[in-house]
């Protein structure tokens, strides 16, 4: 069952001087086994959007359905809509509080009232999913690990619920190349493993440009583009008008296609570009390709 | 819902009152303190009536604000009025009727305390509405200098208010934003008795309090980056002085407390 979002205005302490709207008038529906990327400059109410997605605010306005629940109904009880729906906060490591990384990551199927024996084995597949050995880490204190480890932890804690969808706020801030790429990479195998829905909140172009099926672009609280990353990452000039730009790959595309070279306008991996560059140039391209991150998702 | 939470009371402005030196507004409701502990009987309660209007007056506040600083006195007041009223004892009595009794001395004595309470209250909320904090420890920290040749830390103590109090809605937003993070892994801060809500606060409060020691730790390194070697030497970028219209304050602050004293003796 998809998310639907129907005419979603949220507005912080409405009727105050303070009053202000961070998301107007959403519509759209998130289908099952998506990856939707959403984009945004800082503002645009990208982190807004997401937490109505599992009731953690209430619409000012219009609504949101969860397989059908409408989180907006008294009757619905949110455990409900937060089993289906994970968000992981940005930052997220700063949520962790328990003795063990194992008890942390229990701290969401406890909540569900689950039985031991089902807590046990979801954090050992939790853990598993998020690639920490359990038995190494299991035991210690998540403050004695490193940033990247106690991100994967929270992660964790949050896959731990099982959710039908999984929400993730900016996962790959404040990390290193190596942490982002990590990240990236297990996130894309999630997703593909699986098959749950990803909603991945991000303003890094090239995070998102090879891992999302769609794209949503806000901007001031409105959506202002929705589309495959292809037909997105074409319309350079208007993502440079909402304070984006385009991943290196469409960005090399587009300098070369201004100095006149005849490359397609609808390139955006760089190995695609690459390819075509070299077709371009009359040469054969290397044969090896280690697909891995470069490559376009399979949409 | 944490963030409708706003700090202090403080009303931008920049009426005669908002630009009184602070030091001097701190000094001048020290003496209004005073001034209504000077009044002995409810009758010359106007004279900080009409202190307080004319500059609640000159500071743009209105009538509600002034109000609605009263408002969480309102049970204290109740129980002020009402055990002074049937617990003063007396000679002239009113009413009698079983273990209670109202005399005019306990009826003059209730009013006369809750008239102080309220003064009191609404004096020092004329302070907060038009000073700011930072401002505020700006002054205490003036004026409380002279203490260090007792080893007062005047400084200290003004440094650790200005982050106190800088530091607040920063700890607030990071409270809502934990609590919303164990809130979407099912944790419940609403419902249960108050054993379960207590222990409920605990995945809240851990990471609260790692962050704070964090950021603590993170702001000295700054301000060390930053030369800071506590208040000797140290030189301000707004340096405050005392104007004509300070001097104007002080004058009709003293002229208030005369008539106060004065009339008093005379009638």
């Amino acid at each position: 069952m998809p998310i639907q979002v129907e005419h979603l205005t949220h507005t912080y302490l409405p009727g105050s001087p303070f009053s202000a709207t961070a998301v107007h008038d959403l519509t759209l529906t998130i289908e099952d086994g998506e990856f939707v990327g959403v984009l945004g400059h800082t503002g645009s109410g990208k982190t807004t959007f997401v937490q109505h997605l599992n009731g953690l605010l209430k619409p000012t306005e219009g609504r949101v359905l969860v397989d059908g629940m409408d989180i907006t109904q008294k009757g619905v009880k949110l455990l409900d809509v937060r089993k289906k729906v994970g968000l992981v906060f940005q930052y997220p490591e700063y949520q962790l509080f328990e003795e063990t990384v194992a008890k942390d990551v229990a701290f969401g199927p406890k909540n569900m009232g689950l039985t031991k024996a089902e807590i046990e084995e979801r954090v050992h597949w939790a853990l598993a999913q998020v690639e920490l050995d359990e038995a190494k880490v299991g035991g210690s204190s998540p403050f004695e690990l490193s940033g990247g480890q106690m991100r994967r932890v929270a992660i964790a804690g949050v896959l731990a619920m099982r959710p039908k969808t999984l929400i993730l706020d900016e996962p790959t801030a404040g990390l290193d190349p190596r942490g982002r790429r990590a990240i990236l990479a297990m996130i894309r195998r999630l997703h593909a493993e699986t098959g749950m829905t990803v909603i991945m909140v991000s303003h890094s172009m090239d995070d998102i440009a090879t891992l999302a099926t769609r794209l949503l672009v806000m901007s001031r609280g409105e959506l202002v583009m929705s589309g495959t990353p292809r037909e997105i990452f074409r319309r350079r000039d208007e993502l440079k008008a909402v304070g984006l730009g385009v991943p290196q790959g469409a960005e090399l595309c587009w300098r070369l296609r201004q100095a006149g070279y005849a490359l397609p306008d609808d390139l955006y991996t760089l190995p695609e570009v690459r390819d075509a560059i070299f077709k371009l140039a009359g040469i054969a391209p290397p044969a090896a390709d280690a697909a891995g991150e470069g490559a376009a998702p399979n949409a | 819902m944490l963030k409708d939470i706003t700090l202090g009371q403080y009303m931008p402005g920049n009426t005669v009152v908002h630009r009184l030196d602070p030091r001097t507004k701190i000094a001048l409701t020290t003496a209004y303190i005073v001034l209504i502990f000077l009044v002995r009987s409810p009758l010359w309660y106007v004279v900080p009536a009409l202190y307080i209007a004319l500059a609640a007056r000159l500071a743009g506040l209105s009538f509600g604000q002034l109000l609605k600083s009263i408002k969480p006195l309102r049970f204290l007041l109740v129980l002020t009025f009402v055990l002074n009223l049937f617990f003063s004892g007396g000679t002239t009595v009113w009413v009698h009727w079983s273990i209670f009794t109202i005399t005019q001395e306990g009826a003059l004595l209730a009013v006369h305390f809750c008239m102080r309470l309220v003064f009191l209250v609404v004096g020092t909320s004329v302070l907060t509405l038009t000073t700011s904090p930072v401002a505020l420890s700006d002054g205490i920290e003036i004026l409380l200098k002279p203490l260090k040749v007792v080893h007062f830390p005047a400084h200290e103590l003004a440094m650790m208010m200005t982050i106190a109090l800088r530091f607040i809605p920063t700890l607030i937003e990071e409270t809502d934003k934990i609590m919303k993070a164990q809130q979407a892994r099912g944790a419940d801060f609403e419902t249960g008795n108050l054993i379960t809500r207590a222990k409920a606060m605990v995945p809240l409060l851990v990471p609260l309090f790692v962050s704070a020691f964090r950021r603590a730790g993170e702001l000295a390194m700054a301000m060390e980056a930053r030369c800071y070697h506590g208040g000797e030497g140290r030189t301000r970028l707004r340096v405050l002085r005392f104007t004509a219209e300070d001097g104007w304050a002080f004058l009709i602050t003293a002229a208030a407390i005369a008539a106060v004293v004065v009339g008093q003796i005379l009638f």
